[in-house]
């Protein structure tokens, strides 16, 4: 048995204490960065990366996805409490669990969202494990066109599935590709866009990119908000967080719709917990007999959308390690963590890297069973944390930012590096124009590039070999539906109607 | 069409005008065959692909102009320039001073520059603060990674 081999090697990794270890403070950082609004999970992790570069690869790698999905289960505290969603996916949580604070029942909200939050990340690590080495295996027939193809697929999907204009999203993708030309072209050794900075000629660090886009960005728009300081909490009470008889019954169907909803939709790639979240919440609203009481504290609204956000971010996992394509921009960090330590992401890992391979996903179960104990009794901890006020917090946030990506490459241009796409960032964040895709563009930026090269020489010049190959021509196809649908309106509303429909079947 | 009608067409220009931009960039790096895509063929398809998108995001502009003539765009939130220059000059400060003067004292000076702007500043709490990062800061990256920046003074 292949599986429970691979589960044996995955535990005996996964319990080392090392690993434990990084997993405890990946998942301590995550929930951190999660309760508190206005770091988000992506900047807490290009913020960790230069620091794993001295740990062991799966160690790292280990911490880094322990403060991904730890920030999901931190998100909901902020949106129960405050109103302020911590991550950006936890805000529909707000819709349900704020009015349920405002009852007082923010201890049985916390609960719960910590309970679905766990049944969901459970019931998705389930899949990667029992899907990612059949993926691998398939994607092991994959040839370079192959390739090209299903990246194009998850930057085209990435970008046309948000909310918002879909050209601001595509141009940003085309954007964040030509960023990933940058540097020195690895066929030719021609300089490309250095601008004759020699510090280009390794192109961006991903790390100053990211920190830019996503942390300096962040925080300008941050530091213009008000803020709302919290007022008073209360205590909260083991005692009144435990749900009844009649809550368990009412929360078990819709954790489980939204654990199968977000799962599916985690591991398309593109697409990330912010959609998974608000699919299942629809999906709930529609079923629902009583769609009066959401928005006034439901509890099925805010368990379907947490169990559907932590599954997403387990299963998110599927299409990058089997595959070697992040579903969204955080784990498109992970796999330039994976790639900065010389592993390459892809249908070969698990065969080269078994220990690595099943040791990170047999660590998502005891990193859930921490966040567990870190986000039910441990929860006044964390409360605590969101009395700090933010301008005493950001100040430390930059000069952090700043050596953090120093630190990187013991180089200055870094840091005038996120500066740029910090400024960068902000506006875009203004205009509308979302950042997501530009970073997903900026790390596959070369491996598309590649794969193109090398599907082009392989075909010797014919442009046809992406339709004439059966695999390739399926992700094509795939892709020119989802631009397609940019160009004719109808479609799309059409299409975004009938989603939520398709995916109601309970997996 | 009014002013800020214009002015809202700027984002959409401005991706045209990078499209355009990394298109004269990529002719000027071979271009190769299709065979042989040289390093300029790819960069070229993405600036192409920019700025068609570019022109997407203007007509879609132009559309939504088009619909709401008669009310003038609400715009909710002020831009916060305050809070942009105020990072901007106090990151490329520490950039230009981290390694002349160490590490503690340009973070001194960040912290400082982030007070200024604030405000409600606490500059007691802020100089605790400042002292707490410049700790941990030196005995994580200085101490436990071994930067080559000193804690204080150039290096």
């Amino acid at each position: 048995m292949e599986l429970l081999e691979g589960i044996q090697t995955g535990l005996l990794t996964a319990l080392s204490w090392h690993a434990l270890l990084y997993c405890f403070i990946g998942v301590s950082v995550g929930t951190f960065v999660g309760v508190l609004p206005g770091i988000g999970a992506l900047a807490a992790i290009s913020l960790a990366l230069p620091l794993t570069y001295y740990l062991d690869p799966t160690d790292a790698l280990i911490m880094l996805a322990g403060i991904f999905y730890g920030a999901q289960y931190g998100g909901s505290t902020a949106s129960i409490l405050l109103n302020l969603p911590g991550t950006a996916t936890a805000a529909i949580t707000c819709l349900d669990g704020y009015p349920l604070a405002q009852q007082g029942k923010a201890p049985l909200a916390i609960f719960v969202t910590a309970i679905n939050s766990f049944v969901g990340s459970s019931i998705a690590i389930l899949l990667v494990m029992g899907f990612a080495p059949v993926i691998a295996e398939f994607a092991l027939e994959f040839g370079a066109e192959d390739y090209f193809a299903v990246i194009l697929l998850g930057l085209v999907a990435a970008s046309t599935l948000t909310i918002g204009s879909p050209f601001k999203a595509l141009s940003m993708v085309a954007l964040g590709l030509l960023l990933g030309m940058v540097g020195t072209d690895v066929n030719t050794g021609q300089f490309r866009f250095t601008f004759g900075f020699f510090e280009l000629a390794d192109g961006f660090s991903i790390v100053a990119v990211a920190m830019g886009l996503f942390g300096v960005s962040e925080i300008i728009a941050n530091i213009g908000q008000s803020q709302s300081v919290i007022q008073k909490v209360g205590h909260i009470r083991f005692r009144d967080m435990l749900p009844t008889r009649a809550e368990w019954r009412q929360i078990i169907w819709p954790t489980l719709r939204g654990s199968g909803i977000g799962s599916f939709v985690g591991a398309l790639p593109g697409t990330g917990p912010g959609i998974a979240s608000l699919m299942a919440y629809a999906t709930e609203l529609r079923l629902s007999k009583t769609p009066e009481r959401f928005g006034n504290g439901a509890l099925e609204g805010i368990s379907a959308p947490e169990a559907a956000n932590n599954a997403s971010v387990q299963s998110a996992f599927i299409p990058m390690l089997s595959l070697g394509i992040p579903g969204d921009a955080i784990v498109a960090v992970l796999m330039g963590a994976m790639i900065l330590h010389g592993i390459t992401p892809g249908p070969n890992l698990i065969n080269q890297e078994p220990q690595m391979f099943w040791g990170l996903i047999m660590s998502f179960w005891v990193g859930n069973l921490m966040l567990l104990i870190l986000n039910i009794p441990l929860i006044g901890m964390w409360v605590k944390l969101l009395s700090i006020p933010y301008h005493l917090l950001y100040p430390g946030i930059l000069v952090f930012i700043c050596i953090g990506v120093y630190s990187a490459d013991n180089n200055v241009f870094d840091i005038f590096v996120v500066l740029g796409f910090g400024v960068l960032g902000y506006i875009m964040r203004r205009t509308g124009f979302p950042a997501t895709p530009v970073l997903l563009g900026f790390i596959l930026g070369p491996l598309l590039e590649e794969n193109f090269r090398r599907a082009m020489l392989l075909s010797k010049g014919d442009a046809t070999v992406f339709f004439t190959s059966p695999i390739s021509a399926v992700f094509m196809v795939l892709s020119l539906i989802f631009i397609s649908s940019v160009f004719v309106p109808g479609l799309r509303d059409r299409l975004a109607r009938k989603r939520p429909e398709v995916v109601e079947d309970p997996e | 069409m009014t002013r800020s009608d214009l002015f809202s067409f700027t984002p959409g220009a401005v991706v045209v005008a990078t499209g355009a931009a990394a298109a004269v960039g990529a002719t000027s790096y071979p271009l190769g065959s299709l065979v042989r895509p040289g390093p300029g063929f790819f960069p070229l398809i993405l600036a192409i692909a920019l700025m068609v998108m570019g022109v997407g995001v203007l007509v879609e502009t132009y559309v939504k102009t088009r619909a709401t003539t008669t009310e003038t765009p609400a715009t909710d939130t002020r831009f916060a320039w305050g809070a942009l220059g105020c990072t901007f000059v106090s990151l490329l400060v520490f950039a230009l001073s981290v390694e002349r003067i160490g590490f503690v004292p340009a973070t001194m000076i960040l912290i400082a520059i982030c007070g200024l702007v604030e405000r409600g500043r606490d500059w007691q709490k802020l100089v605790l603060v400042a002292i707490c990062i410049s700790v941990l800061g030196s005995v994580v990256f200085i101490w436990g990674l071994g930067l080559p920046i000193s804690a204080f003074g150039g290096s």
